[in-house]
């Protein structure tokens, strides 16, 4: 199996190319998932006529599995809404629009988690609700729920896999396609899913690194 | 856009097809099942390797846990269904190929089972210890204290969270299209190759796993709940 | 009549890594007798209790049960079947929540000892009764007082017919008001004749009830005999310091 060398090391290239894709459209998708999560639940929290309607988009986008919205979004909504324009967008978005369900709970357990004393603290030296709560309750939120950030992205780490089938070059796009070249699979794709896991390890250790320095500086739990 | 919006909202074409792709959301559930029944037991087995009294066995859970939980569904089906075969092939002498079914059946379960090892391994640590010293003061063997004891307990504090774990199991088998499994992804791209018609069939795939899913998860949780309750008041 | 004391301690040594607990306990319990245990918290009490029925294995020393040398068994197997004629009844009760009261005292007699379904439930409702709680055979420990629960692990314990029976500080997680109800029944096992190993604070209890008392402190024992001697005229300061503190 001398074939390391040939097909996985020289192809390094074009597996770091893709490597370089999936980060990229990761964390696109994470930051569009945070700002995304984060104003369905504010508006679910306290715009009460929309209610409803955050409601139910966070269970659609919970209950959908990630294929079917890939598919949706990439094929559907240029025709209803002339956009998204590229596959790349395209992969972003529905990766977004998936944690953003899970992030919005996450971020109401969170501000659900802040005591209600704190806000109340706040109201009493003469701070507005929306000072209170940029200054009191959201820094606490953010912590609290960070553990729970990174763990979402690696779920959208190993989804992004499948922008592949919407032909985004990412890392197993690139991996499958030298398969396709060079016909022998076992290296190649071996080393793809050791990258993979190796990346989403790492991140998840991050992870756990952070929530115990959380726990243990501010005494705080993760939700 | 409203004339998309129509078309997307048509969804005759999905309705008369309904047959066709109804036994491939059949073929969800068959995947789903299997899936599920290898994963729980191979969850089940690295988690009670992973709170063994030796270490090297400890190791041996923890490695099988954090190589499966953090794979990727995709990457794991891909080479289960590709690369496996070849391997087990060389080690008898024989070509071998997998049927997909058979592919997917075992990816997902592998990658499942590294999450309910972890969701089976925080239910064991979490029985406090003096319920299983009571055990063992009565002379209850080590297999007696788990199956009586422990088991029985762990179930009914992680079930919230397995029932969390089994819908994202039955998510993950939309991925299994992509292996030739004809479940009903596979064959609503075959029917829009057919009426080229994507709109009301990709919104009609979109809805029906909503409403499966969101229907089963909430029933499954209420259910769930009762029984809980049931014993820790 | 056997002469072979239904459990022999000898010169019993145990340390958690560099802390030494027990450092050379030795008493015998003869059949039918109450002996109890007092002595400060850290005095190694619990920890020799707990060797007795092998929860912890002692650094050195040996142990006795009816004859068979408790500290030497290898096997799970061998320890089982030895623990089998031991009772414990734990501080924390350690009811098993996901089954009744009366699941509770079946499940050791039917999946240890093998007895069949009737004779085990049969045995069980007699040691509910003894507790006084046949009537609460069927709900789940959580709806029960705290003095309740104790008194169905006991019956869980007597369930099995063990040779003796253990206690851990039975009342010492007890609400003042429930402990009399769980001495009563502890009074009556005496009266009965059972082989008991009682480590307590309950002083009067200790007094009144038993053949037998240790004074502990520091992993050794520092005062032993009736309990008018230990009680009354003890010979040891640090005993006499201690039941000071006590009997307020």
């Amino acid at each position: 199996m001398g074939n390391w060398e040939r097909l996985v090391w020289n192809q390094r290239h074009l597996l770091l190319d893709g490597l370089a894709v999936t980060v990229e459209i990761c964390l696109i998708a994470f930051a569009a998932a945070i700002v995304g999560g984060l104003l369905l639940c504010l508006v679910r929290l306290y715009v009460r006529p929309l209610r409803p309607v955050a409601s139910a988009l966070i269970e659609f986008f919970r209950a959908t599995p990630i294929f079917v919205q890939l598919l949706w979004v990439n094929y559907v909504w240029p025709e209803l809404f002339g956009w998204p324009g590229s596959f790349f967008t395209a992969g972003w978005v529905a990766l977004a629009l998936q944690s953003s369900g899970y992030l919005a709970e996450t971020f109401r357990a969170g501000i659900e988690a802040v005591p209600r004393g704190q806000r109340e603290a706040g109201l009493s030296a003469g701070m507005s609700h929306a000072l209170a709560f940029r200054r009191i309750v959201l820094p606490q939120v953010l912590l609290m729920v960070a553990p729970s950030l990174v763990n979402q992205f690696t779920v959208i780490v190993k989804s992004s896999t499948l922008v592949s089938v919407i032909t985004v070059q990412d890392l197993m796009f690139q991996s499958q396609k030298i398969v396709h070249t060079w016909l022998d699979p076992i290296e190649i794709l071996t080393a793809t899913a050791a990258i993979y896991i190796l990346v989403v390890f790492a991140v998840s250790a991050l992870g756990k690194a952070l929530a115990d320095v959380l726990r243990r500086r501010y005494g705080l739990a993760a939700s | 856009m409203s004339a998309g919006l129509r078309e997307a909202l048509n969804l005759s074409v999905f309705w008369e097809y309904r047959e066709v792709l109804l036994k491939g959301l059949a073929f969800n559930f068959y995947v789903f099942a299997c899936a599920a029944a290898a994963a729980l037991t191979l969850g089940l087995g690295a988690a009670l390797l992973r709170v063994n009294r030796w270490r090297p066995v400890r190791w041996a859970g923890t490695l099988h846990v954090e190589i499966f939980r953090n794979a990727p569904d995709y990457v794991m089906v891909v080479w289960v269904h590709f690369v496996l075969p070849l391997l087990l092939g060389f080690a008898i002498g024989r070509r071998l190929e997998f049927p997909p079914f058979l592919s997917a059946v075992i990816a997902l379960g592998l990658v499942y089972s590294g999450y309910f090892a972890e969701t089976f391994r925080a239910g064991i640590q979490s029985i406090p210890v003096g319920q299983i010293e009571a055990g063992r003061a009565c002379g209850m063997s080590e297999r007696l204290v788990l199956w009586r004891i422990i088991l029985p307990q762990v179930v009914r504090r992680m079930l919230p969270e397995a029932v969390n774990q089994f819908v994202s199991l039955f998510k993950a088998t939309t991925i299994v299209s992509l292996i030739a499994v004809p479940d009903l992804m596979y064959r609503v791209s075959m029917v829009t190759q057919q009426e080229m018609r994507p709109l009301p069939l990709y919104t009609g795939a979109a809805l029906t796993y909503f409403a499966i899913i969101f229907l089963a998860a909430s029933l499954v949780r209420a259910a769930a709940e009762r029984w809980r309750q049931k014993v820790y008041a | 009549m056997s002469s072979i004391p239904a459990i022999r301690v000898v010169d019993v040594h145990k340390s958690f890594g560099p802390l030494a607990v027990l450092k050379g306990v030795s008493f015998d319990v003869p059949r039918g007798a109450v002996v109890s245990m007092i002595g400060a918290s850290g005095s190694g009490k619990s920890t020799l209790l707990r060797c007795i029925n092998r929860l912890e294995t002692p650094s050195a020393g040996e142990i006795y049960i009816d004859g068979a040398p408790m500290h030497s068994l290898r096997s799970i197997a061998e320890i089982n079947r030895v623990r089998r004629d031991l009772g414990m009844v734990f501080q924390q009760f350690n009811l098993w929540p996901h089954m009744t009261v009366l699941g509770n005292v079946v499940e050791a007699p039917r999946r240890v000892r093998g007895l069949e379904r009737s004779e085990a439930g049969e045995l069980a409702l007699e040691c509910l009764r003894r507790v006084h709680l046949l009537d609460k055979a069927d709900e789940y420990p959580a709806r029960l007082s705290g003095g309740q629960q104790q008194r169905v692990a006991i019956a869980r314990a007597l369930a099995m017919q063990p040779k003796a029976m253990l206690f851990d500080e039975a009342t010492s997680s007890l609400d003042p008001e429930l402990t009399d109800e769980v001495l009563a029944v502890m009074r009556d096992l005496a009266r009965d004749g059972t082989t008991m190993i009682v480590v307590t604070h309950e002083m009067r209890f200790a007094r009144e009830v038993s053949d037998r008392v240790l004074f502990l402190h520091n992993g050794l024992i520092e005062e032993a005999g009736a309990p008018e001697e230990v009680f009354g005229a003890p010979r040891s300061e640090r005993c006499r310091q201690f039941l000071s503190k006590y009997l307020q």
